[in-house]
Order: C-alpha cells, then structure tokens, then sequence
C-alpha cells in the first residue's frame, strides 16, 4: 500500500515467517569442519601406502603413491583455511545483528525513510495550503476587478492563476518519492528475512553489530565525526526550548 | 458535445496530496461537484451510492486497487458506462494492457500537467 508506512509494513525485528518453527541447529557449521578435520588427520596418521603395482608404467605417467603424503598435508591445510574462513565469515555475519535484541540496523534504516516520507508530506502540504491560499487570492481580485469592469489586469491575474497551479502539480512529487522509498523499504525488508536466514544457518544469537545507521565513512577524517547524527527522529533529540533553557 | 461542468465528479487516491491536486485542477476546469475518495472501497461504497458523470483514481492502493475498483465499476449496469480514467505512477506497457482490458477510458502517468488532464476528460467527455 502506497500510503503504508515503513515502520507499519516491516517484520518484527529478528523475525520472519515461519521462524518460530524452524528447527534450532544443535551444532555449528564450524563444530562439523572442526569434527572433519580431526577424523581426516587421525585416519591420515593411521594411514600407510599401498604396496606399488608391478605393472609398467606408462611414460609420463605421475608416481600417485608417492603424492598421498603431500596430498594429505595440502587437505589438511585445506581443511585448516576452510575452517578459518568458516570463523571469519561467522563473525561478520554477526557484526549484522545488533548487540542488543531491540533495534536492528535495517529497523533503524526503515525509521529514517519513513521520517523522509512524513517530512516531505508536512512540508508539501504547507506548500498546499499556501498555493490554494493564492488561488483564493487570485480568485477573489478577479470577481472584483471584474465587478469594477477592470480589464487591465488579466494578464496578471490569468499568470497567478497558472503559477498557483504549476505549485500545486509540483506537489505532486511527495507522491511518487513516497512510492519510491516504499520499493527501498521493501527491498530492505528481503535482505533483512535473507540476513535471518543465514543468522539462523550459522546459529548467530547475538551479534557485535550496532543498532545505529553510520552518519558518516568509515574514512572520514573529521575530527568531530563522531559529534555528526543529522537529523533526530521525533522525540530523540533536544527541542529548541531545551537549547533555550541551556543558553538562559 | 461539450463538458457538462454541473457533473458529479469522483477523484480517488490514497495520496491525500495528489487528491488536494486533482481537485483543485478539476476545480480550475470548471467542475463544481467534485467528491474525493482516499480507498478503492470508500470510492466504491460512493459510487453506488451516487451518480457520477466521471471518475479519475490511481491505481495503487490497498486493500482494493483501482483496477479492481474499475472492474467492479464496469460489472454493473448502473455504472457500466461512466468514464473511467487511470491516473497512476504505473507505466508499463502490461499496465497500460491490462486497464484498457478491464475498459478503462483514458490513461494518465504521473507526473501530469493540468493540460494533459484537460485533454484526457476532454477526450471521454467533450469539449470543454
């Protein structure tokens, strides 16, 4: 619905259909690599070369029984860097999910575009409110310039007219950046049930992430970066009565 | 045959912006009986309820879109034969298809000028 808010079409944060009933895993991608690792090395310690066939080889041919030992320690290195990778992959899947249970990122992120939405309403219905208020104006000089048989001002008057009205078309684009930021938000809500998922796969209970969208690069260089927010939603940061009160 | 401006005429958005437009358009026009709907279902409970000589409503909007609002217009004798027109942000071709299927009248992407307005009535109703 074009007129439904992102906050109002967004999943519970953490939650997807069905997730209730998913199966928790009992051990981790992880758990399994390192469990495979440990057999692979114990059977490969155990392990002896077969007896050399007494066939004649062919020219070229490569010597494989002679390889085993260098194939078991590339395995093993294999299975080593896979299991690193399973770790690194493992924590950054949960730098995705907040530290806390409440506010996610994507939460957060459907917030700040429905605040856009909302703004942009406020602001084009001011701007409204004004070209209707000049479009009575024009409206009521034209009644009297027409009651006094004033010609001389229609030009004038017929430009006003067009004017209030070329403002109020203008409005239009509240419209069409509503419907726009809605496609955003869904697109948000995909990947967030697709970051479940994997968080479910990899058993992630808590993650290191923040809750808060980055205001500023990683590679910003300002020395007062950390003092730039923006805009504060409604209710969360200081009114100009407060700031007042601090400068009284 | 020209615009008969006394018509009832129905403007159905969710959009209470893009409804405030229209109206004012169709007020600069010279309709003076303009209704506004903001849901498929609201326009449709209006429409059987009054006659109107025109209907202009977007197309997305939940629960009931204005192709379904459109559809149920054109399945009833009473209302068969009001002119209908899409003014809607959706401009594929399949939507185009699909509204003239369900018999749409005429057509209209946002964004609209008030000229492009004017001829799309003018071309259901007569000249204005």
């Amino acid at each position: 619905m074009k007129d439904q808010t992102p906050a109002q079409s967004a999943q519970p944060d953490g939650q997807s259909v069905g997730a209730e009933d998913a199966k928790e895993p009992d051990v981790t991608l992880e758990d399994m690599m390192a469990a495979v690792a440990r057999v692979v090395r114990d059977e490969l310690s155990n392990w002896q070369p077969p007896a050399a066939p007494e066939t004649t080889k062919a020219p070229g041919a490569s010597d494989d029984a002679g390889e085993n030992p260098e194939s078991a320690e590339e395995i093993l290195f294999a299975l080593s860097e896979l299991q690193k990778y399973i770790a690194t992959s493992r924590s950054e899947i949960a730098a995705l999910k907040s530290e806390s249970d409440g506010k996610s990122q994507f939460n957060t992120a459907k917030m700040e575009l429905q605040e856009i939405v909302d703004a942009t309403a406020n602001a084009t219905n001011d701007i409204l409110n004004e070209a209707e208020a000049i479009s009575g104006i024009q409206a009521s000089l034209a009644e009297k310039c027409a009651a006094a048989q004033i010609d001389s001002m229609a030009d004038e008057l017929s430009g006003l007219e067009n004017a209030s009205m070329q403002i109020m078309l203008a409005c239009g684009f509240q419209d069409l950046t509503g419907q726009r930021i809605n496609k955003v938000v869904n697109t948000l809500i995909f990947v967030e049930e697709r970051i479940n998922k994997l968080l479910e796969v990899w058993n992630v209970e808590s993650g290191t992430g923040s809750s808060e969208l980055k205001a500023t690069r990683d590679d910003d260089t300002r020395p007062d970066k950390d003092l730039l927010n923006g805009p504060q939603a409604d209710g969360e940061g200081i009114s100009q009565d407060d700031i007042d009160a601090m400068f009284a | 045959m020209a615009v008969d401006k006394a018509m009832r005429v129905l403007a159905v958005d969710d959009y209470q912006t893009m409804l405030r437009i229209i109206s004012n358009l169709l007020q600069q026009l010279g309709f003076r009986n303009i209704d506004t709907a903001s849901s498929g279902d609201e326009a449709l409970d209006m429409i059987n309820n009054n006659h109107y000589g025109l209907i202009i409503s977007d197309w997305n909007m939940e629960p009931m879109t204005g192709l379904q609002l459109l559809k149920e217009v054109r399945s009833k004798d009473e209302t068969r034969a009001v002119p209908f027109i899409m003014v809607t942000a959706e401009s594929k071709t399949e939507n185009v298809v699909a509204a003239r299927k369900a018999g749409v009248s005429n057509y209209i992407v946002k964004p609209f000028n008030a000229e492009t307005l004017k001829q799309k009535i003018s071309s259901v109703l007569g000249e204005f």
